[in-house]
């Protein structure tokens, strides 16, 4: 098994058989990465082309300093919410009445969902709602952060935010996947 | 098995953690298609092409050398001098033989014969069998001059030209051979074979005998043989037939970029070159490596490290026997300053080539002192390209990104080169020259639509050493 490391080097000199081997090992996970920011396949492809081409244009520029795939990553991430900032229009109006007042239930239990289904139900959320989400959820960032990211306020991340998780839980409940704790154990 | 999650975060983070899904093959293609100098940009198949097309230039022209059948000429000169420089001494040592020598002379005039027949053993070593034939005839009839006198008159074969010079001088003794037959006949067989096998060998013999006569005063007469035919007059070949030549240079270079002076980069290449010269006109091929460089910047665009702040990501409530405490889960944060800040870290970047040129030119010879021009084109081929990292310490900021401000090269160049230049003769075979060239680029080195400039040129002076056959 060839290291990452060998593999980058390949590719900063230009070597189609690296350039070859970092897809095959990352495009899988990175499609993973693209699709719970794009709506459907066909947008995810797209985005994960623009991004794959940006890593081997960029490549030289990655300092063996931080993960790899952390920074393949981060690509993935900028070029999705690029894309869809250039793309995409936004449209909150179906959510835009659910109340920001999103808090976990003590007593609530999500059961198992394979990454399929909830990547229909990340895809059903308004694409705006979806990158805090994405943001917030899978990349850790902070409020402020993604503010600066998405070019929106603060508290507008934040009521989003929760606004998108109550959309979440709905869509989840019509799944059946939420139980309560009685529920649970009952 | 996991029972439930007790948030929705939890939940997706922890079913999407190793999601993954084949992309199509199509996505892979027109990420290949869109990366620049995929394919070709492999080094090594650009080193590969390169040598190919070096060695095929090295091969036409060895096969013209070939075609032109040059070094026959050449070789049957040299053995002519060695030849005729050997003869010289045995003329000097044999100019006044003493009428009624004794055998003891013979002996000893057929010993030098014989080394000076071994002096051309390496040239020709089926001229020196055929010589040794003879002079095993004449050692075994050693004493007896008739006999020797005999032998060569029949022969007329070139090689024995040599044995006939030596041979007159020697005195008539009165002794017979016993196998004066035979050995004509042996010598017959001899002629016949040099005859056929060596047919240059004919022309620098003739050369030798004429050489002979005009150094001994006379004593020998053209006419000496009478069977022998009359010898065709000899020609110098010098300066008329091609000749070869390799040579090795440096070249230290500057390029120009007429529409962009900021552009003025230094280079310096080693080759090694093969000359074909006939009748004064030159054709010159060989492989180079060139060695440049590009000095620019990186700019790096980075985002000041202002602070930390713990941020409160969590609330939960504790029930005691006090009642219910909230605590609160935090996590630290880093805050950057919103300005991005841009900063230039100095970088040089290097390159090799693989420069094959294929030129044509004029050129005469003096005494010492030759001068010569020439032109055509030549294929630069990148072959490596060497990018130092970024040198830049950002401590606690937030690097956001580098970029390399220097516009990448194209892989394959051509240019016309022109040159005009001096050589002076160290030796026989060894010339130094002095060559000032110029190259005129078809395209700018570097990638289109990066820089605006166009067809640079370059100056450089290429001095070296030639080693001629």
């Amino acid at each position: 098994m060839i290291g990452d490391d060998k593999i980058i080097e390949g590719c900063k000199k230009g070597k189609k058989r690296s350039q070859n081997r970092l897809y095959e090992k990352y495009a899988p996970g990175m499609l993973g990465v693209c699709l719970r920011y794009c709506s459907n396949m066909t947008e995810a492809e797209d985005v994960l082309q623009e991004g794959f081409i940006k890593v081997f244009m960029h490549i030289r520029n990655f300092r063996s300093e931080g993960s790899f795939e952390g920074w393949i990553r981060r690509i993935m991430v900028n070029t999705a919410i690029t894309y869809i900032k250039k793309n995409v229009k936004y449209s909150y109006e179906d959510i835009d009445n659910i109340p920001a007042d999103y808090q976990e239930e003590e007593d609530v239990v999500y059961s198992p969902v394979s990454p399929e289904v909830l990547i229909k139900i990340l895809q059903s959320l308004p694409d705006g709602y979806r990158n805090v989400i994405n943001l917030y959820i899978f990349e850790g960032y902070a409020h402020k952060e993604i503010a600066e990211i998405l070019g929106i306020s603060e508290s507008t991340s934040k009521s989003q935010l929760s606004k998108a998780k109550k959309f979440l839980r709905n869509k989840l409940e019509e799944k059946n996947k939420v139980l309560t704790t009685s529920t649970a154990n009952g | 098995m996991n029972q439930g999650y007790k948030n929705i975060d939890d939940l997706f983070r922890n079913e999407f953690k190793d999601f993954e899904l084949d992309p199509p093959e199509h996505v892979w293609e027109n990420v290949k298609n869109s990366i620049p100098g995929s394919g070709t940009n492999n080094s090594f198949y650009r080193f590969r092409y390169g040598g190919i097309i070096g060695l095929s230039s090295i091969l036409i022209l060895a096969g013209l050398f070939s075609f032109m059948d040059f070094s026959k000429t050449t070789d049957v000169n040299t053995n002519a001098v060695t030849l005729n420089s050997a003869i010289e001494v045995t003329n000097s040592q044999v100019q006044e033989p003493e009428t009624g020598a004794s055998d003891r002379e013979n002996v000893a005039i057929v010993d030098f014969t014989n080394d000076v027949l071994e002096s051309s053993e390496e040239v020709q070593t089926q001229t020196v069998e055929t010589n040794k034939n003879i002079l095993e005839i004449e050692n075994s009839i050693s004493g007896n001059s008739d006999t020797e006198n005999n032998l060569i008159t029949k022969n007329t074969s070139p090689a024995n030209d040599l044995n006939a010079t030596v041979s007159s001088f020697i005195p008539d003794t009165d002794s017979e051979s016993e196998n004066e037959d035979n050995l004509l006949a042996m010598a017959d067989g001899t002629e016949h074979m040099l005859v056929t096998s060596l047919p240059g060998t004919h022309e620098s013999n003739v050369k030798s005998s004429e050489f002979n006569e005009n150094q001994s005063d006379g004593s020998v007469e053209n006419d000496m043989n009478p069977s022998e035919p009359s010898a065709p007059e000899f020609k110098s070949d010098y300066g008329k037939k091609g000749n070869i030549m390799l040579g090795l240079s440096f070249t230290p270079e500057i390029t120009f970029f007429p529409s962009d002076n900021k552009l003025t980069n230094q280079s310096y290449s080693v080759d090694g070159s093969v000359i074909y010269k006939f009748s004064g006109y030159l054709l010159q091929s060989g492989v180079g490596v060139q060695f440049a460089s590009d000095d620019g910047n990186y700019k790096v665009d980075y985002q000041k490290f202002l602070g930390t702040y713990e941020d409160v990501y969590n609330v939960t409530f504790d029930t005691t026997a006090s009642g219910v405490v909230p605590v609160y889960h935090t996590q630290t944060v880093e805050v950057y300053d919103s300005i991005s800040r841009v900063t230039l870290t100095p970088t040089k970047n290097k390159y090799t080539y693989l420069q094959i040129p294929i030129l044509f030119g004029y050129g005469e010879d003096y005494k010492r002192i030759s001068w010569f021009v020439k032109g055509g084109p030549s294929v630069a081929i990148l072959i490596n390209e060497g990018q130092p990292s970024v040198n830049f310490d950002s401590g606690n900021n937030r690097v956001l990104n580098y970029e390399n401000e220097l516009p990448a090269r194209i892989n394959t160049n051509w240019s016309f080169v022109f040159s005009a230049g001096v050589g002076y003769k160290l030796g026989n075979h060894i010339s130094i020259t002095l060559e000032p060239t110029m190259r005129f680029y078809m395209k700018s080195a570097y990638e289109r639509n990066v820089v605006t400039t166009k067809h640079p040129y370059s100056l450089g002076i290429r001095t070296g050493l030639l080693f001629g056959f």
